[in-house]
């Protein structure tokens, strides 16, 4: 991915302002009120962009890496006019990777993403989120394609960057929720599959399923070179079992009907679900993938906010890695 | 307090409803979707103490409503307050009836009868009102609502078992239709007296042996009040026992003793066991054996006719004044002995009889007793017979012409008044010098006058006559004895003339309420157009006082004309029914309007026969004007009065004996036929004649428990309480509304979930 943004002195200030907590904030429930896909990731993004342009610091970038002394036999393309006009000197930008990022959204559909304590379910958020990450890499020119998938894989978009892509791709999010249950499985073994060139791959699942074969594929992704996000979307009421009265929980996806008290079931319910975000972390962790919880509760801006700052945390990440494998060590 | 429905205490069951509802408030109602289960346990339906404790105020609302709504439902209602109005209450009116007829006699029923009654008395209230009446074929009072008012509550069962005691069956047959609408009447008329806290309706208890003989026909006539209602308490309808009857055949006047023979139907019951049976002449002086008996067979349910011959009377005992005296003293039928021993007692007489017989001359049967042996019930085994007399009456003419003489009066007189079994007519004719009363003849029961053109001192003698009572019968053949009828008839002038009609005359009005013609008001008789009157006389008076005109012709002048004279009568017939003047003669009506100026004024014909609680016209006195004295069957003399027509002391069967100064005549009272009917009545006949049947017999207890429900039902409807619990009901309800939605609103819940 190409950047336009340049100065890294201006990162973390640039990261304050545009904390939670800022007015220019849009309230997930005001935009989901926006029916069209493409029109509500458009108003998230610009919103986004108009918080940046307010801000004097720029330099954020995904791809970013370093500035270099120009030497003869570089190719003067990349050469840095303005830093020449201000410093006198030639520099010439370096880039990890020079070519176009492709970015792989893998968008989980099964029921359990129907669910919702509020006026939107989580699905409905992520695939908002997912339309925003790909109208944002689209205004960028990069590739985006998208793979919505539940039990199997349900719609496969590869990533391309050409007119009308985008549109396509936003119907194929728009699509019903259809699936039983989740299989991350399959998702990613077609990921692993079919792409061959490395990229990003964005996962964004409630994630809500045994977990004990997660961390062997997202090891097969890593291992391809692919650069994994993993977006893991939440409701509020998921989180903390927010239900006063004793009910038949119905499961969304198997089907099943149990009855429980949540004033009984809430302690064992947060300690369960705790123990299995921390393995999904830990994993996450363990493999290089950086793992963001979102609440639906959360602006999107944040969201995107929360992208980007994986992308930077990343390039940093691979940054020292390089340094420490270009020092002779290794790490794991 | 008491309930009048207390099965619906039972709704407070329903109570439990919101308890549970209560409990089991956590237990969710729908199913909530979410997103996966992988976290979540089973937990059991809890039931928090604390769930319980937060809705306690609604789930006594709750429960209070229901109760109140259950208690409304119970009809509840305070028994004490009023129990004392209850003790004072308004008793039955029970009428008992009682059947004192003939065929109570038969054997133990009339203990069966007293039994019954005491037992209905014995189940009588205090409080009760109660009539005692008896009943044959009259109704007797024994003691009516007004009497047992005036005793006091406790004292009237005593009251009317004192009075019972009294009564005794008659002879009588049943009039059971005229009893109970008698009974009906005087429980109806109770109950109109009484004012206030009166339980309407009556009941009557019948204590009969509803046998089939007995008459029903009053009913018919009678609207059976809805309020009243018939017990039936029958006594001796046992089976098994033969009843057989004996009576007369009322042959008219084809039996006599004329003949010497009598004809007898003898009777027997359905249910009867026996079928030969032994007819038995008993003499006047008790002894059997004046003629030999004779068998009869009749099947059980058929009667058979027997001609017999009356028994030839030896003449000495018939003259022997005491012997006739004992021999009513030894057989009154009240005391008469069942027919078994009287068999026995017969058959030795019997012997007596034979051997006396051949001395014996004979005289006319006077009156005597037919036996019926071989039966069970001996009450209607006895028929007295006592063959009529010929009466004998004369009626004096006045007329010239001769007997033979068709264009005359007389020659159609003798033909109207021929003579028949029971009267003897002598007709003779006075010349006018001779004295009315001959001497081999008795007085004169009517005058005929056929021409009042008579000289002075005859016309006297009329006068006198009418005067001591007479009757006369004036024929105006000419139009010129207006003075003669004049005086006759007390009036100082009358004119009479011709009437000149070209062609005839008929009867145009005709009085048919009065006695002459009361026998023709019946549409089938009342037609006298066919008689015409070729020549009639007019009659014209200025002073109609003490005239009747009782038919006049179609022309306006007067046919007929009857004039009182003091205790005599007088009629004026102004045609007379000689061929010349009318066709009257050869009319039907001829007879019968002669026949009415002999029998009228209470004079009648003597029946066939007689039967208890009959009239019977005293006929020979209507000659001698002294007294007459009636001996009944058990010896008792009747002295009667000088006006008294007829003699209705006939309560018992038997030969009554009845003595003037100068003659004695027998007459016989039997029982009524009906009487030996005695298998039961069906009561759906009483029914159809709608009269209202009593169901099955109600015990005390259930008939308190009856009053004590009907009681509550009252008590309950004073007081409505129901209302009240129902009125709080709501208000319970509309607090738990309020509630329940506050509590709603505060937890944020709709109000449906709060429970």
């Amino acid at each position: 991915m190409a950047t336009n943004l340049a100065n890294s002195n201006g990162k973390r200030r640039n990261r304050r302002r545009v904390s939670p907590g800022s007015a220019a904030l849009i309230d997930p429930h005001a935009l989901m009120r926006i029916k069209d896909l493409q029109m509500r990731a458009k108003v998230v993004v610009e919103g986004f962009f108009s918080g940046l342009h307010r801000s004097p610091y720029h330099g954020f970038s995904v791809e970013f890496s370093e500035y270099r002394q120009y030497t003869p036999g570089d190719d003067p393309r990349y050469l840095d006019w303005k830093l020449y006009a201000r410093s006198d000197r030639y520099y010439v930008k370096r880039f990890e990777d020079e070519t176009n990022l492709r970015c792989y959204l893998l968008v989980d559909q099964s029921r359990s993403m129907g669910f919702g304590s509020g006026s939107f379910s989580k699905a409905e958020y992520a695939r908002t989120l997912a339309a925003t990450l790909a109208y944002f890499l689209a205004t960028q020119r990069d590739a985006v394609g998208l793979l919505t998938f539940d039990a199997e894989i349900a719609e496969y978009l590869p990533p391309r960057y050409r007119p009308g892509h985008l549109h396509r791709l936003m119907l194929c999010l728009e699509q019903e929720l259809a699936g039983t249950s989740t299989d991350l499985a399959a998702p990613f073994e077609q990921i692993a599959r079919t792409v061959s060139k490395r990229g990003v791959v964005v996962l964004i699942s409630d994630l809500l399923a045994p977990v004990d074969m997660l961390g062997t594929h997202l090891g097969y992704l890593r291992m391809r070179g692919h650069e994994v996000i993993v977006m893991r979307i939440l409701d509020p009421a998921e989180r903390e079992l927010q239900f006063d009265a004793p009910a038949m929980f119905h499961d969304l996806e198997s089907g099943r009907d149990l009855y429980v008290d949540p004033a009984t079931a809430r302690e064992t319910y947060r300690q369960r679900f705790a123990e299995h975000e921390s393995v999904v972390s830990k994993m996450c962790a363990n493999l290089g993938i950086e793992y963001v919880a979102l609440s639906t509760q959360r602006p999107l801006e944040l969201a995107l906010f929360d992208f980007l700052q994986t992308r930077l945390r990343r390039g940093k990440t691979v940054a020292r890695k390089g340094a420490m494998r270009a020092a002779g060590g290794s790490t794991a | 307090m008491s309930f009048l429905t207390p099965l619906y205490i039972a709704g407070m069951l329903a109570v439990s409803l919101p308890i549970v509802l209560h409990l089991i408030r956590r237990t969710p109602k729908g199913r909530l979707p979410f997103s996966s289960l992988m976290f979540l346990t089973p937990s059991p339906p809890r039931l928090t103490r604390r769930s319980r404790l937060d809705q306690l105020l609604l789930l006594l609302l709750r429960g209070l409503a229901l109760t109140l709504l259950a208690l409304a439902f119970a009809r509840p209602f305070w028994r004490a307050s009023t129990e004392s109005q209850v003790d004072t209450a308004p008793g039955r009116r029970v009428a008992v009836l009682l059947d004192t007829s003939a065929s109570m006699r038969r054997t133990g029923v009339w203990e069966d009868a007293l039994r019954q009654a005491n037992e209905v008395l014995d189940e009588l209230r205090p409080a009760d009102r109660v009539a005692l009446i008896t009943f044959d074929d009259r109704v007797r009072t024994l003691v009516d609502f007004e009497e047992t008012d005036r005793v006091e509550p406790g004292r009237r069962a005593e009251l009317v078992r004192q009075r019972l005691a009294q009564a005794a069956p008659t002879w009588a047959e049943t009039d059971l239709g005229l009893a109970l609408v008698a009974a009906a009447e005087a429980l109806a008329e109770a109950e109109s007296r009484q004012e206030a806290k009166v339980v309407t309706g009556g009941q009557i208890m019948l204590i009969s042996d509803l046998q089939q003989g007995s008459r029903l026909e009053s009913l018919d006539a009678f609207a059976w009040p809805q309020e009243i209602q018939l017990s039936l308490h029958p006594v001796g309808q046992e089976s098994g026992r033969t009843n057989a009857g004996i009576h007369l055949v009322a042959g008219g006047d084809d039996h006599d003793a004329a003949d010497g023979r009598i004809r007898v139907r003898v009777v027997n019951a359905p249910d009867a066991t026996r079928e030969q049976f032994r007819l038995q002449w008993i003499g006047e002086d008790g002894r059997a054996g004046l003629r030999e008996g004779e068998d009869v067979y009749v099947p059980p349910g058929e009667s058979r006719t027997v001609q017999l011959d009356l028994p030839v009377v030896p003449s000495v005992a018939a003259d022997d004044p005491n012997s006739d005296a004992d021999a009513v003293a030894q057989s009154p039928p009240a005391e008469q002995p069942p027919a078994e021993q009287s068999s026995t007692g017969a058959a030795q007489v019997d012997e007596e009889a034979n051997e006396q017989q051949v001395a014996l001359q004979t005289a006319p049967f006077e009156a005597g007793s037919l036996q019926l042996l071989g039966d069970d019930e001996a009450f209607d085994n006895t028929l007295h017979v006592a063959p009529r007399r010929q009466a004998e009456l004369s009626i004096a003419y006045l007329g010239d012409d001769a007997a033979d003489d068709t264009q005359g009066l007389r020659y159609y007189l003798d033909i109207a008044f021929s003579e028949t079994p029971s009267r003897k007519i002598n007709i003779r004719t006075y010349t006018p010098g001779e004295p009315l009363t001959a001497p081999e003849l008795p007085p004169p029961r009517l005058v005929v006058l056929p021409d009042p053109a008579v000289p002075q001192d005859r016309l006297d003698q009329l006068r006198e006559y009418l005067g001591q009572g007479g009757r006369m019968l004036v024929v105006l053949r000419t139009a010129d004895s207006a003075e003669q009828v004049a005086r006759l008839v007390g009036k100082p002038e009358m004119k009479i003339a011709e009437a000149d009609d070209q062609s005839y005359a008929m009867l145009g009005s005709i009085d048919f309420g009065h006695a002459m013609f009361s026998a023709f008001a019946d549409p089938r008789f009342s037609d006298f157009t066919k008689i015409q009157f070729w020549k009639h006389r007019r009659v014209q008076l200025d002073d109609w006082d003490g005239a009747h005109v009782l038919a006049r012709f179609d022309n306006g002048d007067p046919a007929m004309i009857e004039f009182r004279q003091g205790e005599g009568t007088l009629w004026l017939w102004t045609s007379g029914w000689n061929p010349g003047d009318s066709q009257l003669a050869r009319s039907s009506k001829f007879v019968p309007l002669l026949g009415r100026m002999l029998l009228s004024r209470g004079w009648t014909d003597a029946a066939a026969q007689y039967f208890v609680h009959d009239a019977v016209p005293l006929r020979a006195r209507a000659a001698a004007a002294d007294e007459v004295t009636v001996r009944d069957p058990d010896g008792t003399d009747h002295l009667l009065r000088e006006a008294a027509q007829s003699f209705d002391a006939t309560g018992t069967p038997g030969v009554y004996t009845l003595a003037s100064a100068d003659q004695t005549e027998s007459f016989a009272i039997n029982l009524a036929a009906s009487e030996s009917l005695t298998s039961p009545l069906d009561s759906a006949q009483l029914e159809q004649r709608g009269v209202l049947l009593a169901g099955k017999q109600l015990t005390a207890e259930v008939e308190a428990q009856q009053r004590r429900q009907m009681r509550d039902v009252e008590l309950e409807g004073q007081q409505k309480m129901w209302r009240h619990l129902i009125l709080i009901a709501l208000v319970a309800l509309i607090g738990e509304t309020w509630l329940a939605g506050r509590r709603a609103r505060a937890s944020g819940l709709p109000p449906g979930e709060s429970s």
